[in-house]
């Protein structure tokens, strides 16, 4: 095949998940393009920036330059303005998502990694083998990059697993549909989360309070695609920004998309691996995705570097890496996507009811394993699927 | 015809992720339709979080 450059890896997306994957696999020794079509490292930020602490330093060394509030308690408010308030195992970070991914860039560039931004992949390159490289646009130049293995982590909008063959287009009822500010001089509680529920907020999804430190905080909610059709989420948006924060500056605005679907069955093909968002990994109740793509990223590497070894970059060499998805956060993935769809449709009313039995429990005492099985009182199997929930996990 | 209004789209790919014939394409800071490929399900109208997306006759 006719190519202008080789590489052994390129991957295709420098968020977390690619960047994770790079690093990894440079420090194997490697040789790791990552192609981002973005101008910068972590920006825009499309993220409500929220993620478990112990989770995220399993992964790399906290630093406090990223971190812009460390979170102590969570807020669930009913429609009707009752609220529960939990504060056990509730250890939350807010990042700043630029300086975090500048310093997981760093880690991957000092390991060996090479990142080209203003990149954009416009195509594979496939032969009998299956994947065997992109098409580049940088600067103008089109160029055909030979490789042996590709790993898409081009979010949620992911085209390259498509081009192998993956069927990956999101249902409605399977994409949360977000919009989000950064709100400056707002008074609320620092170190406190605050979720919004209810069918005039945000239908089948949540209004989130994010505190950034300093007055500011990511003020955004998300929706069901399947319920978008008569209000924007901006338009939902705007309306609860003015009602509870009427004085807060907007100083950024973001829309986006989250998967809230079940993982891709196949995240491989031969020649590509698929991770993160791409490959619909996000957690489906609470919309997180960071965790889940530092995760996949690292099983990525670990799986790409053994079939690298071996110079088998076969479907089946690289279904290992299905495996341990699976086996890793693939299995929580599968009940959390059955409590999205029981708590997606609770009407108002169990909201109201649920904030309403919980009321004046010492927040220390309250788990969320606690407020789920209140609200599921009527769908008693899903309770199980509950009793491992924490979150922000992710 | 599905159109893209480029002023208020924020880019931000939620309705490539729906599109179920890959007829979307969003390089750099630009969103193209590719019109062969659409048929005009609308999906995209639908999730996009800001209204950028309108289905002219």
């Amino acid at each position: 095949m006719r190519t202008d450059q080789r590489v052994e890896v390129v991957v295709v997306g420098a968020g977390p998940a690619g960047l994770m994957a790079a690093l990894a696999l440079a420090r194997e020794g490697h040789e790791v393009i990552v192609a981002d079509r973005k101008e910068r490292l972590g920006a825009p930020v499309r993220c409500a920036e929220g993620v478990g602490r112990e989770a995220l330093q399993k992964y790399i060394p906290l630093d406090s330059g990223w971190i812009s509030a460390v979170i102590r308690s969570v807020r669930l408010v009913a429609p009707s303005g009752d609220s529960v308030e939990l504060g056990r195992h509730m250890e939350g970070l807010v990042l700043d998502r630029v300086g975090f991914e500048e310093d997981l860039g760093r880690r991957a560039v000092e390991a060996g990694a090479r990142i080209q931004l203003n990149a954009y992949v416009s195509g594979l390159l496939r032969g009998e083998k299956g994947v065997q490289g992109v098409l580049l646009e940088r600067t103008g130049d089109h160029l055909r990059v030979g490789c042996s293995l590709v790993i898409a982590a081009d979010g949620v909008e992911s085209r390259v697993a498509r081009w192998a063959g993956i069927e990956t287009a999101l249902a409605l009822r399977d994409v949360e549909t977000c919009a989000q500010y950064l709100l400056e001089d707002i008074d609320i509680d620092e170190s406190r989360c605050d979720f919004f529920f209810g069918r005039e907020i945000a239908p089948g999804g949540y209004a989130w309070v994010f505190p950034k430190g300093r007055r500011r905080a990511n003020v955004g909610l998300g929706i069901s695609g399947g319920r978008a059709a008569r209000r924007s989420p901006r338009e939902l948006l705007d309306r609860l920004v003015n009602r509870h924060y009427p004085r807060g500056r907007k100083v950024r605005f973001a829309a986006g998309g989250v998967p809230v679907s079940r993982s891709l069955k196949r995240p491989y093909a031969a020649g590509l691996l698929v991770v993160g968002d791409a490959a619909r990994q996000s957690n489906p109740l609470s919309g997180g995705g960071i965790i889940p793509a530092l995760e996949a990223g690292r099983l990525a590497a670990e799986t790409a570097h053994r079939a690298l070894t071996r110079g088998d970059l076969s479907e089946r060499s690289l279904s290992a890496y299905g495996a341990a998805w699976n086996r890793s956060l693939g299995r929580s993935q599968k009940r959390y996507y059955r409590l999205k769809e029981a708590v997606s449709r609770l009407p108002d009313s169990t909201l109201e009811r649920t904030a309403g039995a919980l009321k004046g429990i010492d927040p220390e005492r309250l788990t969320l394993f606690r407020v789920f099985a209140t609200a599921l009182r009527r769908h008693p199997r899903l309770i199980w699927d509950a009793r491992h929930l924490f979150l922000p996990s992710a | 015809m599905i159109v893209f209004r480029d002023d208020v789209c924020d880019h931000c790919g939620t309705c490539v992720s729906v599109c179920p014939r890959d007829a979307i394409a969003l390089d750099g800071r630009v969103i193209r339709l590719l019109p062969d490929r659409c048929d005009r399900c609308k999906r995209c109208l639908i999730v996009c979080p800001v209204r950028a997306v309108e289905d002219s006759p």
